[in-house]
């Protein structure tokens, strides 16, 4: 095949985008994942809630989301960014405002955040973090765990990490760098965690444990701690989510998925009623990747539906928000639902795909 | 007001831009993209006093402009102040310089052996580089008393290619340019060498607009008629491709006709590996390759990642029989040109580097290739390792004899 | 506070200006407002410092105030005044005769302007319509509604006066016809209480009506509405106003680093429950390019209304919103209705608050038989901070910060900067779009306040945060953390104080019609939905 020729190229990298990639990736296709910029669910915690999904009016039967819930534990376990729950699981996550959500699936690191089966969790801020104010996520926890009638106690603490001199105030971001970058500084980390994690079973922190880490780096953290830890997404730039990301793309990359991101899609070509590919907006002049099929998952906001040419053509799949409106609370299920179909369908060339 | 590439409006302070910016992580105090691009333009059209020294702490490396969904154009933004910033003293002076690198290769290349021998001999290095701000731990790049000119153009071929070499082949490596016009010959190209004149790129990021702009015309001109002629532009440095594709492309209109034959240039204009990628694709490439058993490890620039062409390079090595080919994947190289060659730049440089050299170092190649001089430059002084550009490699399996 | 001689109702403004101006005379007074500072017209409009050129055609007396005004706020309120200068464009197609005799009019009321070609004006304003006809400066100006207001109240305290926001009066005590106090509620703590008084001053505003009915008055306040456009970045260096009879959307003010497009006229019952229809949003838009053409192009970041409060004597009672004069007046009440030491002002504009507040305290000084005239021309209301200052916070600030911080703290920014250098975390940045510091968060939480914060939004009135792009959705969760860890609010009280914000904030963005806000919006709603998951208690199912 030719440089810019793919059996399929899907527009978008959201979790709409990088399922339907990487199932189709899976199915053995030449893919190519091009977007304009990270999708949304870098800036939020990226949980999963499924339940009544069914009575939304998105017309997803069990039997595929069970198939695409299952296909993304699996990616995201392989990806080195495992996710934890199930279809028929309900777990609270804690959030920045000290609440807590109830969802199906979550990150590993947040699915331990829920408060039956621990019973003295330490929320951990770091000093000069102004952003995350420890007391405050233990307090509000408190209370909601007061309201469920369950026993927890949180506690907030703060601990202080390896600062320059001229650096007054530090961001989770940077903190997150460091944390690739420096080994004395997670020996810090370390040091100043190891003490908490005597008398508690849980702590919470922000998102800093590295932009690049995988699971296995995290778990080796959490072993010399001696503590399980809860990473909480914190307000935008989260390191979490980047991490997400990251661990994705990597994972896609290897599995040979040709991945470029920064250009926006000009149109969709078309040729009858068949798409041919897209050109991107590249600088100079536009670049053309010729496809097979190609999927849109392009969001909420992309203009690329309103071509009726589009809309109409055989080879050209939608999934994910761009397809239409879901109760908010679902549009991570049904991101990673619509994807994972998109993806496996358009391995059967020639088929259209169901929209709701 | 000239908005319509700036796209200032479509910013929603998401910060996806601060999260992909090298400077960002390494060095806190950076401002990041989002404050200095977006966030300083609403200032600006304040009216409120918004100069800052910080803008000088960008590295030019569109990271940002990748990374943002909604098609901010941040580094421009950022650009826009860092034409705008006042600077005085010995910085203005050093930035002065750098900003002219066809000047300092010029007046290089004529003493070049006094030249190499002034910047490699340690107490004139250091004098040099305290003088100048310039880091003292780098060593400067070699001026060859041969520049490539004119001159070394061929005029046989079937099709036409104009050659932009940029200041680093022209004065630094001029053997490695020649061995690119080679290639090209090779393949059927005649090859003309455009006149020396910058790219307009280092003008630019050190915020002597003007003189950017002088670049633009200069180069327009001469440009012009050859590609009116049927002639594809050729670079084979990364930035300069990425200054004549993407800064060219969107100059404001003045209604004098530049920014529309400026646009006509950017719409020509070809990387090398993009060129001889699409050949390959064709089937018109000549693949008379000699094995070259090597194990290479492969760094993408920044401004190759900018141009959006994908990794032409690593698909054309891998045609070579022999050659063992990997990307390392880093963020950026961390010298973004001039930037880190200087004196209060220089930490940042390296520590945005480091993943890089480290990725590099554990994957234990025979040497490096990068299609960015100045990346060449950086890999070479944070590993030790042999760095090449990947046309060497390609020319040395095509065993030319000359 | 039990007892005081002065009652004011109203904390706009004019009630502000009020307060200022009896603290001055000596007379103790006691400010009373139901929600915070501004919430009425004063908080709602365009923050025009009129040169009097929009009135100068059909109400001469009104233009001479304002001219006059003008000049006096830029001396004693100089650090809230942005002085950028104004323009007024003869838009083609408009009628010259209108143009013709405003710059007469300008000659004759004292209103200094220039002719400028259509070249000249296009080199200062490259965004005006190209084929203009021509146009005149003015020396109109933006001033920081907020921080005029704040800055007449703080400095009233200071010598001994006293407010409460979120105090609404619910009754005026009368002994026959006499007044001898108010009663009030504490919206935070639901709490009666009452004040002794000799003088109540109604300056309510758009609910005059109502505040007089507690005393048995009538006050006909006819509350007009006008929507005005707010707009993400700047689009024009100065005022621009269009050089015809005064109709919508006819004024483009520089507000900070937005820009505010206005605004229109419509008749409503009362000051409240305000809302602005689809159609007048299009009809604002479609007039505004007429103006200033790339508007059309430009992201509308909010949508905001307020009542004027028209005062409509029977004898103009048919008039429409802008017929109606925009001068004010002083109700006696003693000699028109018999209610001894009651007064109402109403009507007025902005700009000639300081007249106001003088004709009001003249007269109260009168009733009180004190004889002490009216110096809150020549005493400023705030100073500039000095040179010393400005540079020592080069050190520590951006200088973009220094000059938004300066205009908005006076020389209290010498406070703010003290404050970084014994603790330098406190430079760091919270609003981005405004840059607030963490240290004059402090500053307007803490206890040195004299006029304290109550909810985040009030924090954005004092300091704009939450003014740009993101509404509020990012620098809001750090102004709440700030106010918590300065021990003003418990942890429960901060969360519903966020909610709270982000849900106002939400409503003025929720009108902009088309797509470009949305995209916003549509980031701040993933948080709720997810990083701060609002909205939701959870109901544990003790499965899992």
């Amino acid at each position: 095949m030719r440089g810019d020729e793919f059996d399929i190229l899907v527009i978008g990298e959201g979790l709409s985008g990088i399922t339907a990639a990487a199932a189709a990736c899976q199915q053995g296709s030449r893919v190519m994942l091009a977007s304009k910029g990270p999708g949304t669910f870098v800036l939020g915690t990226a949980c999963i809630d499924v339940s009544g999904l069914d009575a939304d009016a998105s017309g997803l039967g069990t039997n595929e989301v069970e198939k695409a819930i299952s296909f993304f534990l699996e990616l995201t376990a392989a990806a080195g960014c495992a996710y934890e729950g199930g279809i028929e699981e309900r777990r609270l996550v804690p959030t920045v405002m000290g609440t807590f959500a109830e969802v199906s699936l979550a990150p590993r690191s947040l699915w331990k955040g829920d408060p039956r089966g621990i019973s003295k969790a330490v929320v951990v801020g770091i000093e000069n973090v102004f952003a995350f104010d420890a007391n405050f996520v233990a307090e509000r926890l408190s209370v909601y765990c007061e309201d469920m009638g369950l026993l927890n106690s949180y506690r907030g603490v703060t601990v202080r990490l390896p600062q320059s001199q001229h650096q007054h105030w530090l961001t989770p971001l940077e903190i997150g760098s460091e944390v690739d970058r420096n080994a004395s500084f997670r020996e810090a980390l370390i040091a100043a965690l190891k003490p908490l994690a005597r008398n508690a079973d849980l702590l919470i922190l922000p998102g800093i444990l590295g932009l690049n880490s995988t699971d296995d780096d995290v778990g080796e953290l959490e072993d010399v701690i001696g503590c399980a830890i809860c990473e909480l997404p914190t307000v935008p730039p989260s390191v979490t989510g980047l991490r997400l990301l990251r661990r994705l793309e990597s994972y896609l990359a290897a599995k040979g998925t040709e991945i470029c991101t920064g250009f926006s899609v000009l149109k969709l070509c078309m040729k009858g009623d068949q798409c041919t590919g897209a050109m991107l907006e590249t600088p100079g002049k536009p670049r053309t990747i010729h496809a097979g099929s190609v999927i849109l998952a392009s969001g909420k906001f992309s203009h690329l539906l309103e071509d009726e040419a589009v809309v109409n053509a055989k080879n050209v799949l939608e999934c994910g928000s761009v397809v239409g409106k879901c109760e908010p609370r679902h549009g991570n299920a049904v991101a990673i639902v619509s994807g994972y179909q998109a993806g496996m369908l358009t391995n059967q060339r020639g088929v259209q795909y169901a929209r709701q | 007001m000239q908005d319509n590439n700036l796209k200032l409006d479509n910013c929603v302070k998401c910060s996806d831009c601060n999260a992909a910016c090298p400077v960002m992580q390494v060095y806190p105090a950076y401002p990041g993209p989002k404050a200095l691009g977006p966030d300083m333009e609403r200032f600006r059209r304040e009216g409120v006093e918004s100069d800052t020294e910080w803008v000088g702490y960008c590295m030019g490396c569109h990271r940002c402009d990748l990374a943002c969904p909604h098609s901010v154009n941040v580094s421009q933004l950022i650009a826009k102040g860092k034409a705008d910033h006042k600077k005085s003293g010995r910085l203005a002076l050093r930035d002065y310089w750098l900003a002219r690198p066809s000047l300092v290769g010029k007046l290089s290349s004529t003493s070049a052996v006094l030249t190499n021998a002034l910047t490699h001999f340690s107490p004139s290095h250091l004098a040099m580089s305290s003088l100048a701000h310039i880091a003292p731990h780098r060593s400067l790049p070699n001026y060859s008393g041969k520049p490539l000119r004119m001159e070394d153009g061929v005029t046989a071929g079937t099709r036409k290619a104009l050659f932009f070499p940029g200041c680093f082949i022209r004065y630094n490596r001029p053997s490695m340019g020649r061995q690119v016009i080679e290639l090209l010959h090779r393949n059927g190209f005649a090859v003309e060498v455009t006149p020396d004149v910058c790219c307009g790129m280092p003008a630019g990021a050190n915020g002597d607009a003007a003189e950017a702009m002088s670049c633009v015309k200069k180069n327009v001109a001469a440009m012009e008629g050859p590609v009116s002629a049927g002639a594809c532009i050729v670079t084979a440095c990364t930035s300069c491709g990425y200054a004549l594709k993407g800064d060219y492309d969107h100059l404001p209109s003045n209604g004098n006709g530049l920014a529309a034959a400026a646009k006509k240039i950017a719409g020509n204009t070809y990387d090398l590996g993009q060129l001889l990628v699409e050949l390959l694709d064709a089937g018109e490439l000549r693949t008379d390759f000699q094995p070259k058993p090597m194990k290479l490890a492969y760094h993408a620039p920044c401004h190759l990642k900018s141009q959006g062409i994908g990794r032409p390079w690593l698909r054309l090595l891998r045609a070579v029989p022999g050659i063992e080919i990997q990307e390392i994947k880093a963020d950026c190289c961390g010298m973004a040109g001039t930037y880190g060659l200087k004196a209060e730049k220089y930490q940042i440089s390296m520590d945005i580097g480091q993943q890089l050299f480290e990725g590099i170092k554990a994957y234990k190649p025979d040497a490096v290739v990068t299609e960015c001089g100045t990346c060449q430059m950086q890999i070479d002084h944070g590993t030790g390792l042999k760095v090449l550009h990947p046309a060497e490699v390609l020319y040395a399996a095509y065993q030319v004899r000359r | 506070m039990k007892k005081t001689q002065v009652v004011i109702i109203g904390g706009g403004v004019t009630g502000a200006g009020i307060l200022w101006d009896l603290s001055l005379r000596g007379i103790h007074a006691v400010l009373l407002e139901k929600k915070d500072l501004a919430n009425g017209a004063t908080g709602r409009c365009h923050g025009l410092l009129h040169s009097g050129g929009r009135y100068v055609v059909k109400d001469a007396e009104a233009a001479k105030e304002c001219i006059s005004e003008n000049l006096i706020l830029k001396k004693i309120a100089a650090p809230c005044v942005h002085d950028i200068g104004g323009m007024f464009v003869h838009v083609r197609g408009d009628d010259p005769q209108y143009v013709e005799q405003w710059a007469d009019g300008c000659k004759r009321v004292g209103i200094p302007t220039e002719e400028l070609s259509r070249d000249q004006a296009l080199n200062l304003e490259p965004n005006l319509p190209p084929d203009i006809v021509k146009a005149y400066t003015c020396p109109d100006g933006h001033i920081d509604v907020f921080q005029l207001t704040l800055a007449n109240i703080e400095s009233a305290v200071s010598r001994g006066a006293v407010f409460r926001a979120y105090s609404e009066v619910t009754g005026i005590e009368l002994d026959g016809k006499r007044v001898t106090g108010v009663r009030y509620r504490d919206s935070n703590t639901g709490e009666e209480d009452s004040i002794q008084c000799e003088i109540v001053i109604n300056a309510s505003g758009g609910w005059a009506q109502q505040v007089a009915a507690m005393a048995g008055v009538e006050v006909p306040v006819r509350c007009d509405r006008g929507a005005l456009l707010i707009f993400n970045h700047c689009l024009t260096k100065r005022v621009v106003n269009r050089c015809r009879k005064p109709g919508d959307a006819d004024i483009l003010v520089p507000c900070g680093p937005v820009c505010i497009l206005g605004t229109s006229s419509v008749t409503v019952p009362g000051p409240e429950g305000l809302t602005v229809p689809p159609e007048e949003v299009q009809k604002l838009l479609g007039l505004g390019v007429e103006l200033i053409p790339p508007l059309a192009e430009a992201r509308l970041l909010r949508i905001f209304t307020g009542a004027r409060p028209l005062y409509v004597p029977k004898s103009v009672a048919g008039a429409g919103g802008r017929e109606v004069s925009r001068n004010f007046a002083l109700l006696d009440h003693e000699s028109s209705d018999g209610i001894t030491g009651f007064m109402s002002i109403v009507g007025g504009k902005l700009t000639t608050y300081r007249l106001m507040g003088k004709a009001t305290a003249d007269l109260v000084c009168q009733k009180l038989q004190i004889n002490q005239a009216c110096i809150t021309d020549q005493v400023p209301l705030r100073d500039s901070a000095g040179a010393e200052v400005l540079k020592q916070a080069q050190k520590w600030m951006p200088a973009a910060a220094i000059e938004k911080a300066h205009r908005r703290l006076g020389s209290r920014l010498a406070m703010v900067v003290g404050a970084i250098e014994r603790d330098p975390k406190l430079a760091e940045i919270v609003c981005e779009c405004e840059l607030v510091t963490r240290s004059e968060l402090e500053l307007v939480l803490g206890s040195s306040a004299q006029v304290p914060v109550q909810t985040i939004g009030d924090i954005g009135r004092r300091t704009r945060l939450g003014f740009g792009p993101c509404q509020g959705t990012f620098c809001g969760y750090k102004a709440m953390l700030a106010g918590y860890q300065n021990h003003k609010w418990s942890g429960e009280r901060a969360s519903q104080l966020l909610e709270t914000y982000l849900d106002d904030r939400w409503k003025g963005q929720a009108w902009v019609p088309d797509g470009k806000q949305a995209e916003q919006l549509s980031l701040s709603q993933d948080l709720f939905d997810t990083s701060y998951n609002f909205h939701k208690r959870s109901e544990v199912s003790h499965a899992g």
